[in-house]
Formats: structure tokens, C-alpha cells, sequence
């Protein structure tokens, strides 16, 4: 229908999506086209006119059989998020500006939405919205400058997660120091698992290692991760979680900069370390775990503790309990044996307390007794059955009685003559 | 009651972090002053069985990585991994 570039070479081009400096070579053949006069491009119209549909159709096929995939830069205006998730706005410089469309598919893989006037470059194709007439880029990749929307998308939450205190310094939990479980959470296939757990078993062999697996790149990466926080959660089987991956752009990293694995995190009910890429990356779920570590090894490291030291404190804790528990039995045994001494002693003042006084009793009793009297030089007689005889008659003629004296007893006999 | 059953009625409720909290304040304990020669010595008998546990607990290597995976009904299961690692 009509003839522009129909040289071979130019046929090439226009097939090949073009660098920087393609643009340009198209933009001199464009302006020689218009120089020399030559023979333009022609879109053959019928005598009787076009309709306007016929005509936008026709200006369509020739603006997408035209150009190529291109780069256009400019400054973003006017950008757009529509419900159904397509975004629109336009790239302009200081002369002119240029409608252009994101579909959801596309602006979906965006970190971000640009800032009004960002400096940026889209990658699109031309083309002709025919229902309005209207003459636009549908872009599939936006960047910005350097790293420009990456940048503003981890400022911007960052900005919302401290406001909200999330990465206060205050709410970063301590580490349990001998944890029975580490739990982790990265994709089974990635060098960060092996990582990992040759570390921990290497310091802490007996320490229980549980995977939660989540893919760590890619579309949905960051729900796969968030998700798995929130399962070993709970699962309630680990004391510390190591959310991580290697190392890789920070297009690959990206996940851990997502809003819902910031959230997993702090909602964690055990304290997280998290170990994304390299020690100079830097990401939203390093701000909001309890410890950054610069790499999935440095965090096994922080996880548990060394094996040999613990060792060392197990048995510096046998030795500190034994050596005690034989200090307070020997002491106990020479408080017994003391106390025996002076429960001897005791006893034996006693009985010498006794003894004395039993000598007492004796010496008095001595001085009452009447055997006293009779050392005297009395005597007592005695009749049948120790009766005392004390009147004459007491003494029956011829009866036999005993005297008592001092020493003995002498058997008498009453005379039978009296 | 004898010992083991002791023992076996103990171990599960402690954990190795707990259980060198605890030795650390036995000894701790045990250091001071002022304490009955039976206090002691029970503490000692709790103290050797703690010890007992740690030990058992830091000569086993599991080796085994396990993986925790969602159910359908919001619950969840533990599997081993296969041992590629």
C-alpha cells in the first residue's frame, strides 16, 4: 500500500529494535527523506475519500510498520495508575511531549510509580489508539536514571516503615544464645541454603535446621518469602529465623525490598536475621530484622554459637558444681565431727555435775544418821523383828535380844534371876 | 520415683538455653554463702542431671535439614529434605 524504506538494509532496521544510536541513523534518514524531496510515502486514497476509522487504521499500519521498538527519553507528566492496573502519562521534553501507555502486565514488573518530572527512558513501540485518534508509545520497560525508580521505591517505604517505628533500634529482639532450631527461609535450590547450613553445622552439628522454601526472584518472589516467614511463625518450631538469598542485581534482590516481607518480618514471633546478597547490598528487610548479616554465612554465624566454646562452658560449669558440692560435704563433715566434740564434753560436765552432787546428798545424809550417835559409845537393843526395846518391860526374863553398836551387833541374854 | 523417671519427666520441658541458665545459676548458688548442706546437695543432684541433658544434647549431630511445608487446609507438615546438601 505504500513504499517507505524499502531498501534491504532499511528493512533490517526497521525490524530490529534499535539502540541509542540506531535512533538517530532513523532520525537523519527521516530528516534526508524530507530534505531531498524525494518520493514520499504514499498511502493510495481512494477518489471518493476515507472514513475516519479507515484512515486511522491506515495511519497505524504505516506508524507501527515505521518505527521500530524504540528508546525515547524524556521526563515523566502526568503518571497515572487506572483501577484495572495499565498506567498512562506522558514523556516531554521542553518542545513537545508524548502520550504514552503502560499495560498491567508491564507496569507490574515497575518498583514503583515515577516521581513527576523524573527524568527517564521508555522502550516502546508506536502506535495509534484509532478509536480517539490518538498517537502513542505503549511502553513495556521504564527506567529510570541509574537506578532512579528502584531508588525512589525503597525510599518511599522505607519513609512509611519508619513512620510507622518498624525499624526503631528499640524493637530489635536479642538472639537466643543456644538455639535449639534455626529456621530458614530461602529457595531450596540457591547456593544460601548450602551456605548456611554448612556453617551451622560445622559450629553447632546438633542444632535442628528446618526450611521453609520460597522462590527469591522473580514475579511473586516476595509472596513466596513473606509467606514462609509467616509458616515458620506458625509452625512455632524455630527460635530464630534467617530470611536470605546469594548474592545478584538489584533487580534480583528485589523481593526483600517489597512491602509484605518488611511486614513478615516484623511480625515475626521470633527474632529474624536477615542475609540478602552481599555485604554492600542494602535492603527494606535488612531495616526490619532484628540483625542484618552481610551474608547468608555471616548470619549462620550469628544464629548459634560456637561449639567448642560451649563445650568449654558446660565443663567449666561441671567443674564449678562439683568442686563446690565437695567444698560444702567437707565442710559438713567437720561440722559433724565438731559438734561430737562438744556433745562429749558436754555430757561429760554433766555426769561430773552429777557426781558432785550425789557426794553432797551422801555427806549429809552421813551427818543425820544415828549410826552417828552410836559411835558415840550408845548402844541399841533390839528385840524380835528389829522393835526397838525401850522400858524394862520390853526385857522378858531369860529373852535373848541383839545390841547394836557402832560396828555390829552383839546377841544378849535378859538374866533369869532378876 | 526413681532417677530415670525423673529424668525422662525433666528433659522435655527443658531446653538447652534454659538448662545452662539454670547450671549457671546452681553453681552460681552453690558459690554463695549461707545455704543448708541439704540444699546443696539437691541442688547438686539437679545440677549433674542438667548436665546429663546438655551433654546428651551437644553430642548429637542431627545432620538432617527438615522442611516445613503448608497444608491445604492453612496447616502444615514437616518433611526430610532430600539430603543434596
Amino acid at each position: 500500500m505504500w513504499d517507505l524504506f524499502t531498501s534491504a538494509e532499511s528493512d533490517r532496521r526497521a525490524r530490529e529494535p534499535l539502540n541509542e544510536a540506531r535512533n538517530e541513523d532513523l532520525a537523519r534518514a527521516i530528516a534526508a527523506l524530507d530534505a531531498d524531496a524525494g518520493p514520499r510515502a504514499s498511502v493510495r486514497v481512494p477518489a471518493e475519500g476515507m472514513r475516519v476509522s479507515e484512515v486511522n487504521a491506515a495511519a497505524r499500519e504505516l506508524i507501527e510498520g515505521v518505527f521500530p521498538p524504540l528508546w525515547v527519553h524524556g521526563e515523566v507528566s502526568n503518571f497515572t495508575k487506572a483501577r484495572s492496573g495499565h498506567c498512562y502519562f506522558s514523556l516531554r521534553d521542553s518542545d513537545a511531549q508524548l502520550r504514552c501507555v503502560m499495560w498491567r502486565d508491564e507496569a507490574r514488573r515497575l518498583p514503583t510509580q515515577p516521581a513527576e518530572g523524573m527524568q527517564v527512558r521508555a522502550l516502546g513501540r508506536l502506535t495509534l489508539y484509532e478509536q480517539r485518534g490518538e498517537f502513542q508509545l505503549s511502553v513495556s520497560e521504564l527506567e529510570a536514571k541509574g537506578e532512579g525508580l528502584w531508588k525512589l521505591a525503597l525510599d518511599r517505604l522505607r519513609t512509611k516503615l519508619e513512620g510507622e517505628g518498624l525499624t526503631a533500634p528499640a524493637r530489635k529482639r536479642p538472639l537466643p544464645a543456644h538455639p535449639a532450631c534455626v529456621g530458614i527461609v530461602t529457595s531450596s535450590a540457591g547456593a544460601a541454603l548450602r551456605d548456611i547450613v554448612t556453617v551451622i553445622r560445622r559450629r553447632a552439628p546438633w542444632t535442628r535446621i528446618v526450611l521453609a522454601a520460597a522462590r527469591v526472584q522473580g514475579e511473586g518472589a516476595a509472596d513466596e518469602v513473606a509467606r514462609a516467614i509467616r509458616l515458620m511463625g506458625r509452625a512455632a518450631c524455630a527460635e530464630v529465623l534467617i530470611v536470605g538469598r546469594g548474592g545478584g542485581s538489584t533487580e534480583d534482590l528485589w523481593a526483600f525490598n517489597e512491602e509484605v516481607v518488611a511486614r513478615a518480618i516484623a511480625e515475626s514471633p521470633v527474632p529474624v536475621i536477615s542475609a540478602v546478597g552481599h555485604e554492600t547490598d542494602f535492603t527494606i528487610a535488612d531495616l526490619v530484622a532484628d540483625l542484618r548479616a552481610p551474608t547468608p554465612s555471616a548470619a549462620a554465624e550469628a544464629a548459634v554459637p560456637d561449639g567448642a566454646a560451649v563445650r568449654r562452658e558446660v565443663d567449666d560449669l561441671r567443674c564449678r558444681i562439683r568442686d563446690c558440692t565437695r567444698e560444702r560435704i567437707a565442710d559438713g563433715r567437720e561440722a559433724v565431727f565438731e559438734a561430737r566434740l562438744e556433745l562429749r564434753g558436754a555430757m561429760e560436765r554433766g555426769l561430773r555435775l552429777r557426781r558432785d552432787g550425789v557426794a553432797a546428798t551422801a555427806a549429809r545424809l552421813q551427818a543425820l544418821s544415828p549410826l552417828n550417835v552410836l559411835s558415840r559409845g550408845y548402844a541399841v537393843p533390839l528385840g524380835g523383828g528389829g522393835r526397838v526395846l525401850r522400858r524394862v518391860d520390853d526385857f522378858a526374863a531369860g529373852a535373848a535380844f541383839d545390841l547394836r553398836v557402832a560396828d555390829g551387833v552383839v546377841p544378849c541374854h535378859v538374866d533369869q534371876g532378876s | 520415683m526413681t532417677n530415670e523417671t525423673a529424668e525422662a519427666r525433666a528433659e522435655p520441658e527443658w531446653t538447652f538455653e534454659a538448662a545452662l541458665e539454670r547450671l549457671n545459676e546452681i553453681a552460681e548458688r552453690l558459690e554463695g554463702d549461707g545455704m543448708e548442706l541439704d540444699e546443696s546437695l539437691a541442688l547438686f543432684e539437679e545440677g549433674v542431671r542438667l548436665l546429663r541433658f546438655a551433654e546428651t544434647v551437644l553430642s548429637g549431630a542431627d545432620g538432617r535439614v527438615r522442611q516445613l511445608l503448608e497444608d491445604a487446609g492453612g496447616g502444615f507438615r514437616m518433611d526430610e529434605l532430600p539430603e543434596a546438601l
